[in-house]
C-alpha cells in the first residue's frame, strides 16, 4: 500500500500514478453522470406508480447505493484493501450507531409511516396542539405549514408514538354545533328552525341528513347538538355562515340563548323568597348618616 | 320563436330571458358583453325570450371581453356539471329479473353564447339553485346535486317543464334479490339534450343492477328519445363516454349516524 504521508514528487508524477489518477477522475465523473441519469429515469417511472414520498425514498436509495459503488471502485483503483477498510468501518459503525440512535429511530419510524400511510402530502393533520398542512414527508421527519404560516418540523419518531388526527382523510366531515336554549323555549319549533337553517345553507349537504340531538338538560338551559355534513374544503365557509344564521334567526324569533346563570329558590317555587325589614336597625342607620352630614 | 334559437339583439340595449327560475339579462357593447342573472320565486312555465328589459340594480353585471363583434345571442341548455341524486316518488321494490322505467325532470344549466353558433361561450348558469348532496357513504362517494323532483313512472302533464330536461332511466334488476332503493344517482355529465316540440329530453340511461356489493353497469343510449316525435339534438354531453360505466347508482343502504 502506498505511504500516503510521503510526498515524493517523482512517484506522484510517474506515469502509473497519473494513469491511476486519471482513471479515478473518469470513474467519478462518468459514475456520477450515469448515476444521475439512472436516478432521474427511475424517479420518473416510479412517480407514476408510487406516492411522492415513496418515489423520493426509491430515488435516494438508488443514489446512495450508486455513490457507495463508485466510492468502493475508486478505493480499489487507489489500491486500498477493502477487508481492512471494512474492519475499520465496523468499529466506526458501532460508534456511529450509538451516536445516531435517534436518527435511526426516526428513519425506521419513517419507513413504518410510509407503509401504514396514515396521511399524505397536502393532508391536514393534528399532532398534539399543532395543526397544519403536510408539506413533505421525509426520511427523518415531516414538515408542516400551520394556518398562520409557520413552518414546523415533526420527527417521525414523535408521529409513531403520538396520536395523529388526519382531518382531511375522508371527503366529507360533520360540523358539530352546540346550541343552548332557555327552558321556556318550544323544542319542536327550535328544531324546525335549525333544520331550516341547514337546508338553506349552500355549504351544507342534504345527504347525509343534518343531525339534531337533544343532548342534556343543563344547569342554565337545554343543550342541543346540530350536526351538519359538508365537503372537507368548506369548513370555515359553513361554520361562519351557519353560526351567523342561527344568531340572526334566534333573534328574529325571540329564542333565548341563555348565558350561565343560577336561580335561587327558598324551598318551593310558588312561595316568594322571604325578606324581612328590621326597622330599628334601619332607623338607627339613617340617623347616623344624617348626623355625619 | 324558440328559446334555444339565436336571437338578434342591438348594441347597448338590455335584454331579458326567463328559463325556469332563472332571470338572465344580456347587454352587448360591441366586443364586451355584460351578463347578469338572479333567481326568482316565479316558477311559471312561460319562458321569456330576449325581451327588452332593464336589469334591476340589485343584479350585478359580469363582464366578458372577446374578439369578433356580433349582434346575436344564443342560449343552449346543458346538463349539470355534477351527478344528480333523486328520490323515487314512492318507495320502490324491483323484483329479480324485472325492469322498471322512470322519468326524471332534471334542471338544466344555460350556456350563453355570443353569436349564432356555439363558438364563443361566455358562461354557464344553472337554471335553478340546487343544494349540494353526497351520494355514497361517509368514507367514499361522489359530490353531486340533490333535486326535489322525483323519479316518476310516467310523464305527468301537470308538472312544469320549463328549465328542465326529462331523463328516461331504465333499471334492470339482474341480481338474485329484490332491489329496494331510496335514491338514484344519475351521471348527467354524460347526457345529451334533445329539443322536442314541447319538452327537452335527454338520451336514455340504462342501469343494470347486479347486487348491493357490486357497482351497477350504466349505459347511455345513442338514439333520440322515443317519447316525443320530432326531437333534435341541441346540446352534446359535457363529458363524452365511449363505453359503459361501472358505478354505484342505486342507494340501497341505510345509514346510521351517531353524534359521539
Amino acid at each position: 500500500m502506498a505511504n500516503i504521508f510521503s510526498f515524493n514528487m517523482d512517484t506522484l508524477l510517474s506515469g502509473e500514478t497519473l494513469m491511476t489518477g486519471l482513471r479515478v477522475v473518469v470513474i467519478v465523473i462518468a459514475g456520477f453522470i450515469l448515476l444521475k441519469i439512472i436516478t432521474f429515469t427511475t424517479g420518473k417511472t416510479v412517480k407514476k406508480r408510487l406516492s411522492p414520498h415513496s418515489a423520493m425514498l426509491v430515488k435516494k436509495a438508488i443514489f446512495y447505493t450508486g455513490a457507495l459503488i463508485i466510492f468502493v471502485t475508486v478505493l480499489r483503483q487507489l489500491g486500498f484493501k477493502l477487508t481492512a477498510l471494512l474492519g475499520a468501518a465496523g468499529i466506526v459503525g458501532i460508534a456511529l450507531g450509538f451516536a445516531s440512535q435517534t436518527s435511526v429511530s426516526n428513519i425506521i419510524s419513517g419507513i413504518f409511516l410510509i407503509s401504514e400511510k396514515p396521511f399524505a402530502v397536502d393532508d391536514i393533520i393534528k399532532v398534539g396542539d399543532t395543526t397544519g398542512i403536510i408539506l413533505s414527508i421525509d426520511l427523518l421527519s415531516i414538515k408542516i405549514r400551520t394556518f398562520d404560516n409557520m413552518f414546523i418540523r415533526i420527527p417521525n419518531e414523535t408521529l409513531i408514538k403520538t396520536e395523529v388526527t388526519n382531518v382531511t382523510r375522508f371527503p366529507i366531515r360533520r360540523l358539530n354545533i352546540d346550541v343552548s336554549i332557555a327552558y321556556k323555549e318550544d323544542l319542536g319549533r327550535v328544531k324546525e328552525i335549525l333544520l331550516e337553517i341547514a337546508k338553506d345553507n349552500p355549504y351544507c349537504l342534504d345527504n347525509p341528513e343534518p343531525l339534531f340531538v337533544i343532548k342534556e338538560f343543563g344547569t342554565s338551559g337545554v343543550g342541543l347538538l346540530l350536526g351538519l355534513w359538508f365537503v372537507k374544503t368548506d369548513y370555515l365557509l359553513l361554520k361562519n355562515s351557519v353560526m351567523q344564521s342561527i344568531k340572526e334567526r334566534f333573534d328574529k324569533e325571540g329564542i333565548e340563548i341563555p348565558f350561565p346563570h343560577m336561580s335561587i329558590y327558598s324551598g318551593t317555587v310558588t312561595n316568594p323568597f322571604p325578606v324581612q325589614i328590621v326597622e330599628d336597625v334601619c332607623d338607627d342607620a339613617v340617623k347616623g348618616m344624617k348626623e355625619k352630614k | 320563436m324558440n328559446l334555444w334559437d339565436p336571437k338578434a339583439i342591438q348594441n347597448d340595449h338590455e335584454y331579458r330571458w326567463k328559463i325556469g327560475l332563472l332571470n338572465l339579462w344580456i347587454k352587448p357593447i360591441k366586443i364586451e358583453w355584460l351578463v347578469g342573472y338572479e333567481y326568482t320565486a316565479d316558477n311559471s312555465d312561460m319562458a321569456v325570450i330576449g325581451e327588452p328589459s332593464q336589469k334591476p340594480e340589485s343584479v350585478q353585471w359580469n363582464r366578458f371581453i372577446f374578439s369578433g363583434a356580433t349582434n346575436y345571442a344564443r342560449l343552449c341548455p346543458v346538463m349539470p356539471d355534477r351527478v344528480v341524486v333523486v328520490s323515487a316518488e314512492l318507495p320502490v321494490k324491483i323484483l329479480p329479473k324485472s325492469s322498471a322505467q322512470f322519468f326524471i325532470r332534471i334542471p338544466v344549466w344555460v350556456r350563453v353564447y355570443a353569436g349564432k353558433k356555439t363558438d364563443t361561450l361566455l358562461c354557464d348558469i344553472p337554471s335553478t339553485k340546487l343544494p349540494n348532496s353526497w351520494f355514497g357513504d361517509v368514507i367514499s362517494g361522489e359530490l353531486g346535486y340533490s333535486i326535489d323532483t322525483h323519479a316518476r313512472r310516467a310523464i305527468d302533464p301537470a308538472l312544469k317543464y320549463s328549465g328542465y330536461a326529462v331523463c328516461p332511466v331504465l333499471i334492470h334488476n339482474n341480481s338474485a334479490g329484490q332491489i329496494d332503493f331510496q335514491k338514484i344517482c344519475v351521471h348527467v355529465e354524460h347526457l345529451r339534450i334533445f329539443a322536442g316540440p314541447e319538452k327537452l329530453w335527454t338520451n336514455e340511461v340504462t342501469i343494470r343492477f347486479f347486487g348491493i356489493e357490486q357497482p351497477s353497469q350504466v349505459t347511455f343510449s345513442d338514439e333520440k328519445p322515443l317519447w316525443e316525435k320530432g326531437c333534435r339534438l341541441i346540446s352534446d354531453e359535457r363529458v363524452p363516454v365511449t363505453k359503459s360505466l361501472f358505478k354505484k347508482s342505486l342507494d340501497v343502504l341505510k345509514h346510521i349516524t351517531t353524534f359521539e
